[in-house]
């Protein structure tokens, strides 16, 4: 809550765009939009403020906003879903107020129409499978639940690259939008495959450091890296004892050198 | 093994460290961002002295500079129509969210008025008080608001570039910069009687002719 408004930064475009709009007579439309997106960053907020995580810094788009968050890749599943939805919730939350608001007669029919389509369309590509929006989180952590972390970051890149194909077919090649839109996407998805080894290491070096709160544990018959899980404390066996994940990581960063 | 486990250690430890460079390399920055905060506010501030300035030396200077600066700023609305369509044709839509218009009470038969008279700049319609007006053309709201000789009035900036003023309307179930579609419902009738004046550039069109054309 206190250094906010550093953190909370508005790109250069986005001031195109509301100039732009502005001239174009849009002024409530694009404020309803912004007011929407900010809102559903507030949820984000509110959920990690709630697991006393701190956030970098909140950036405003035009064509959305996102949150970036200081944590571990190593925090638990429940807490990265509920964080990743924490926007979609205060958004049902927002077309609770805004219909109570319509019926007090503070706005007319046709603010009120404006807000609720909005409201839904954000809603609605926030949740699509596509780095790096909401949807992809959710998708994210469901592989990590059932594959270990390697093999989920790989299915997770092959995934987002089908779900880029099947936004394509969805939208129309008319607007500059659209096309700055798919720009983005194709670089957060080309930027998440740079940085998967770096990841993968972040992943492994926090699992050393730190103790982590392990839903499961889990046993190995073979020393191989790559079945560790999240939320999983694993022990592998070597020669004739269990040894425990953190030494076979010493080991393994050991041997390395 | 010793030494491994030591070696460990030290990398440990000169993680941390890095670590903490890299927040007091945050806090210089934020001390440069500061400062530079406080040259950006002066400069607008004196910006913003400089325009009002030379606006009151400008409208001091003659009674003909007063009355070109009262008409720019009191009178005249930016095109809205005209850059919207414009940005349209090259680049697509303007907002990053394309919906379809809402569904609107719609008055299909834009009903024939009992007489129309030339009346000012435009045509007096009799009809009954609380009659149905529909827009005539689909266009932005830009005028809600009391005009001499025509009551209450709303002004639509139309697509085609072509103002038109509803006069001696009430009700209107929209908001200033709203669009509004074609024979969409407007208003109601204030009084008997409603007025139309139908405006392109500054120069006054024919009701009927222009009823015709759309």
């Amino acid at each position: 809550m206190k250094n906010i408004k550093n953190k909370f930064k508005i790109h250069p475009l986005t001031y195109g765009l509301l100039f732009l709009s502005f001239c174009s007579g849009y002024f409530k439309n694009i404020l309803i939009i912004f007011g929407i997106v900010i809102f559903h960053e507030l949820g984000h907020f509110f959920f990690i403020h709630h697991f006393h995580y701190t956030i970098l810094n909140v950036e405003i788009y035009p064509f959305g906003g996102l949150t970036r968050v200081e944590k571990l890749i190593n925090t638990p599943l429940k807490k990265e879903i509920i964080i990743a939805l924490g926007g979609a919730l205060f958004q049902i939350l927002l077309f609770l107020i805004i219909f109570l608001v319509y019926k007090k007669g503070w706005i007319l029919d046709h603010t009120y129409n404006l807000f609720q389509n909005y409201n839904k369309i954000i809603l609605i590509f926030n949740l699509l499978p596509l780095t790096p929006l909401d949807g992809s989180i959710i998708i994210h952590s469901m592989f990590e639940y059932f594959f270990p972390y390697q093999k989920a970051y790989f299915i997770y890149l092959i995934f987002s690259v089908i779900a880029l194909f099947g936004f394509l077919t969805f939208h129309s090649f008319k607007s500059l939008n659209n096309y700055m839109i798919l720009i983005f996407l194709i670089q957060k998805i080309y930027e998440a495959y740079q940085k998967r080894k770096h990841y993968q290491n972040k992943f492994y070096l926090e699992r050393y450091l730190y103790d982590l709160p392990y839903e499961k544990i889990k046993s190995h018959n073979i020393l191989d890296i790559k079945e560790l899980k999240k939320d999983t404390l694993h022990f592998f066996w070597k020669k004739d004892r269990f040894i425990h994940e953190k030494e076979y990581l010493k080991e393994y960063y050991s041997n390395k050198t | 093994m010793g030494d491994k486990m030591d070696e460990l250690e030290l990398q440990k430890q000169r993680l941390k460290k890095k670590h903490e460079n890299n927040i007091l390399n945050q806090k210089t920055k934020k001390k440069i961002n500061e400062d530079n905060k406080i040259t950006k506010t002066f400069t607008r501030v004196l910006i913003a002295a400089i325009f009002v300035l030379t606006s009151a030396i400008y409208i001091n200077l003659s009674q003909n500079n007063l009355e070109k600066y009262k008409k720019v700023v009191f009178e005249t609305t930016l095109s809205f129509t005209s850059i919207n369509e414009w940005y349209e044709k090259y680049f697509g839509s303007v907002l990053p969210i394309d919906i379809n218009p809402p569904n609107i009470p719609v008055n299909k038969t834009v009903g024939e008025f009992e007489s129309i008279e030339k009346y000012e700049n435009g045509v007096i319609c009799k009809t009954a008080k609380g009659n149905t007006i529909s827009a005539l053309n689909s266009g932005i709201l830009v005028f809600l608001g009391e005009k001499e000789n025509y009551g209450n009035v709303a002004i639509v900036q139309g697509i085609d570039g072509v103002d038109i003023w509803y006069g001696n309307i009430e009700n209107v179930n929209y908001s200033l910069y709203d669009y509004v579609e074609k024979n969409a419902l407007l208003g109601s009738a204030k009084e008997d009687n409603i007025y139309f004046v139908i405006q392109k550039d500054g120069q006054y069109l024919n009701y009927e002719e222009y009823k015709k054309q759309i």
